[in-house]
């Protein structure tokens, strides 16, 4: 293994350690709630997890698959393989059979490509109920509309098919996409009714200048994760008033942005066999682009100073 | 984050059975998994269509096996069918109808050859008892007809078949495969007989075991009449009664307890002596008959109860009897030939449709497989029937170099 290699393995520890917010756990906890709900009620519920590219929907969605793995279980004669939790990205074009195919898939079906649709669905039917499944995350909501038009229809056929199989299984699906489809999903009011409740995951934020808010939070967590795994300090800190706004202007508070910015700057010491992040390796990191889609500004933010920083923020 | 799966095996996995057949795993797998068919898990197993017959047999890769299933070769090896002699290597079903109730499985038990289900004496069924109609391992649920929709096992008491502690299966089946000519009565392979029909063959199989006196009787009538009728040559109507003295005295000496009371049957018909004498040589007397029928046979003095075998209550028989018969004497005796001329005159009644069956002709067969049934006929004791020598000088081809040379020298 070259030293590259080894480089990026370390730095992918820290990326993949998943940070909490507020928001965050709202969500983990009321995503779960539903699938409760779910169990206990005839009535099916299901969820909305709503937020821009880069937000952190991905990242829930994968730490609750992974607190629920798939287990085995063994009575009346039957090995059964127990899947609470699965997730799936909504193909497109998305057709009855192409996402029930997903989701046998997903299920770990040996077959999931084979059979008509209806036999499809009936396997799927029936692996969900014995595979006892309580969650499913539809991710890439939206292709489940034709963005071809100007008028963004909804892909009928399928979400009917999907209404039925909440009805038949009883499972709680959350749905997880882009804000800007909520309302378009909820024109169908049959659709509204099955996924009422919504969790929106928003930008870190900073409230004040003087008061970096999320952000904060957000940054400090990052910082002892980098020094406790990588023995790597930052100079000036990380959660230094200035650094944090700058960040904030480079990234608008995208965590995922904000995680690639930390990853150059962390390449960029660690090929060095240096400890220390200095605001060199934020200058060269931004201007190497990585920001540059989300940035709030078009000069380094990091060559500006406390002064310019202030004026941009209260501009934005 | 749609990966494709690397995982193999299917998502519920029953545990299988101790006796439990290996199509009846698959099946339940089939069920457990939602597939549509059989045939689907198979190809979702080794990604082709492999014949299910292979797959009774266990010829198939057991790793492959192992990867959607989790059983071992040596798990896997005990569900499959290997033993050819003792059970029916098919892929159809093979159950009893009450336990399949009580078990929800199919057990290779009901593929031993002939056997009837020892828990609850009712023959193993491939059919449906009310439709006739094969059972299928795609059906929604194996145990109700797919086509009549009825449960194999509803209104079917009347099947169970009781017989005496003392008869044994393999007694009953040895009479029913051997002995009682059910052809025609069920399609051509055993295992799919139709349940009303096999009962009544055990049934009668039994009663022939209990009571062998009448069946004995009639497959002596029935042989004279068949075998003289197309060929009034007493030398083979001798050899066929021979060969069926030999068939019962090899059914005697094949089953358990109730060999004695066939014995009896026998003796009454064709004379204790000849009885004894076969049964206490029989490998000897056999090799014998095999080898000399055609000398000694004809000149071996039969007892033959001739009036206990044409026991009937025609009354043109009756007169026939009376005619044919006025010379035997007291001790009941007759001699063969006169009682194959009784039998030319019964045979007026009877068609050749009714035994076409019997033959085949030689060359209906391949033509390697005509020499190679030529040789074993020369050394065999079959008979060629309708046998024409017209036919056979016709077909024979003489070199004209080699005529020439015979008309040179003559």
């Amino acid at each position: 293994m070259n030293s590259d290699q080894v480089i990026l393995d370390k730095i992918n520890k820290i990326m993949q350690l998943v940070i909490v917010s507020s928001e965050f756990n709202t969500a983990y906890k009321g995503i779960l709630l539903c699938a409760e709900k779910n169990k206990t009620y005839a009535q099916p519920f299901g969820c909305l997890l709503l937020a821009k590219g880069g937000l952190g929907k991905t990242t829930l969605c994968q730490t609750i698959v992974k607190k629920h793995p798939p287990t085995y279980r063994t009575e009346e004669g039957l090995k059964k393989s127990i899947v609470p939790v699965f997730y799936i990205e909504v193909p497109s074009p998305a057709t009855v059979k192409s996402v029930a195919s997903c989701m046998l898939n997903a299920l770990h079906d040996p077959a999931p490509f084979s059979g008509s649709t209806a036999q499809m669905n009936h396997k799927l039917v029936a692996l969900l109920k014995v595979c006892e499944t309580r969650l499913i995350f539809m991710d890439e909501f939206h292709h489940l509309f034709d963005l071809q038009t100007s008028t963004k229809r909804m892909n009928t056929v399928v979400c009917n098919w999907i209404k039925t199989l909440v009805n038949e299984t009883g499972i709680c699906f959350c749905l997880v996409g882009l804000p800007e489809f909520e309302s378009l999903l909820k024109i169908d009011s049959q659709l509204a009714r099955r996924f009422s409740q919504t969790f929106k995951l928003n930008q870190l934020k900073v409230t004040k200048i003087d008061e970096p808010g999320t952000l904060h939070a957000f940054l400090h967590q990052i910082s002892l994760n980098i020094e406790k795994y990588l023995h790597i300090k930052f100079e000036p800190s990380l959660t230094s008033q200035l650094l944090a706004l700058q960040i904030y202007i480079a990234t608008n508070g995208h965590h995922a942005y904000l995680m690639l910015l930390l990853e150059n700057c962390l390449f960029q010491v660690m090929k060095k066999d240096s400890y220390k992040i200095t605001i060199e390796e934020f200058i060269k990191a931004w201007d190497d682009g990585i920001t540059s889609y989300v940035s709030k500004t078009k000069t380094n933010p990091f060559r500006l100073d406390m002064t310019s920083i202030s004026s941009k923020i209260r501009n934005s | 984050m749609n990966k494709l799966n690397f995982n193999r095996k299917f998502l519920v996995i029953p545990v299988p059975e101790e006796d439990e057949f290996i199509l009846s795993f698959l099946n339940r797998i089939k069920m457990a998994n939602a597939y549509p068919s059989l045939n689907s898990v198979i190809k979702t197993i080794f990604r082709k269509k492999i014949s299910i017959i292979n797959i009774v047999k266990g010829n198939f890769n057991k790793s492959v096996f192992y990867e959607f299933t989790d059983l071992v070769e040596d798990e896997i090896n005990k569900l499959c069918i290997t033993d050819k002699n003792n059970f029916y290597i098919v892929s159809c079903l093979l159950i009893c109808p009450y336990c399949f109730k009580q078990q929800s499985y199919v057990s290779f038990n009901g593929y031993r050859k002939n056997v009837i289900c020892p828990t609850h004496s009712i023959p193993y069924i491939s059919r449906c008892p009310h439709c006739n109609k094969l059972l299928d391992w795609d059906a929604e649920k194996i145990e109700i007809c797919r086509f009549c929709k009825t449960s194999v096992y509803s209104d079917i008491s009347d099947y169970i078949v009781e017989y005496d502690e003392k008869i044994t299966h393999s007694d009953i089946f040895i009479i029913y495969n051997d002995f009682l000519n059910l052809k025609g009565l069920s399609p051509c392979r055993s295992e799919q007989y139709n349940l009303n029909n096999l009962y009544k063959g055990l049934r009668k199989s039994i009663d022939f075991l209990i009571q062998p006196d009448s069946f004995i009787i009639k497959e002596f009538r029935g042989l004279f009449i068949r075998t003289d009728i197309r060929f009034p040559n007493y030398k083979t109507v001798r050899y066929e009664f021979f060969l069926l003295v030999f068939r019962i005295i090899g059914f005697i000496n094949n089953t358990s307890s109730v060999g004695l009371k066939i014995r009896e049957s026998l003796s009454n018909i064709v004379g204790s002596e000849l009885v004894d004498n076969i049964t206490n040589n029989y490998d000897k007397e056999f090799y014998n008959f095999l080898n000399y029928y055609n000398e000694n046979f004809g000149q071996r003095k039969v007892d033959l109860n001739v009036k206990k075998i044409l026991n009937t209550s025609d009354d043109i028989s009756e007169l026939i009897i009376n005619k044919y018969f006025e010379k035997y004497n007291k001790n009941n005796t007759i001699k063969l030939e006169d009682f194959i001329h009784f039998c030319k005159s019964l045979s007026k009644n009877i068609s050749f449709e009714d035994i076409n069956d019997d033959f085949i002709y030689l060359h209906d067969f391949l033509p390697s497989k005509q020499l190679e049934l030529l040789d074993k006929i020369f050394y065999g004791p079959t008979f060629l029937y309708n046998f024409n020598y017209k036919e056979v000088l016709m077909g024979i081809k003489i070199k004209k170099v080699d005529l020439n040379l015979v008309e040179k020298n003559f």
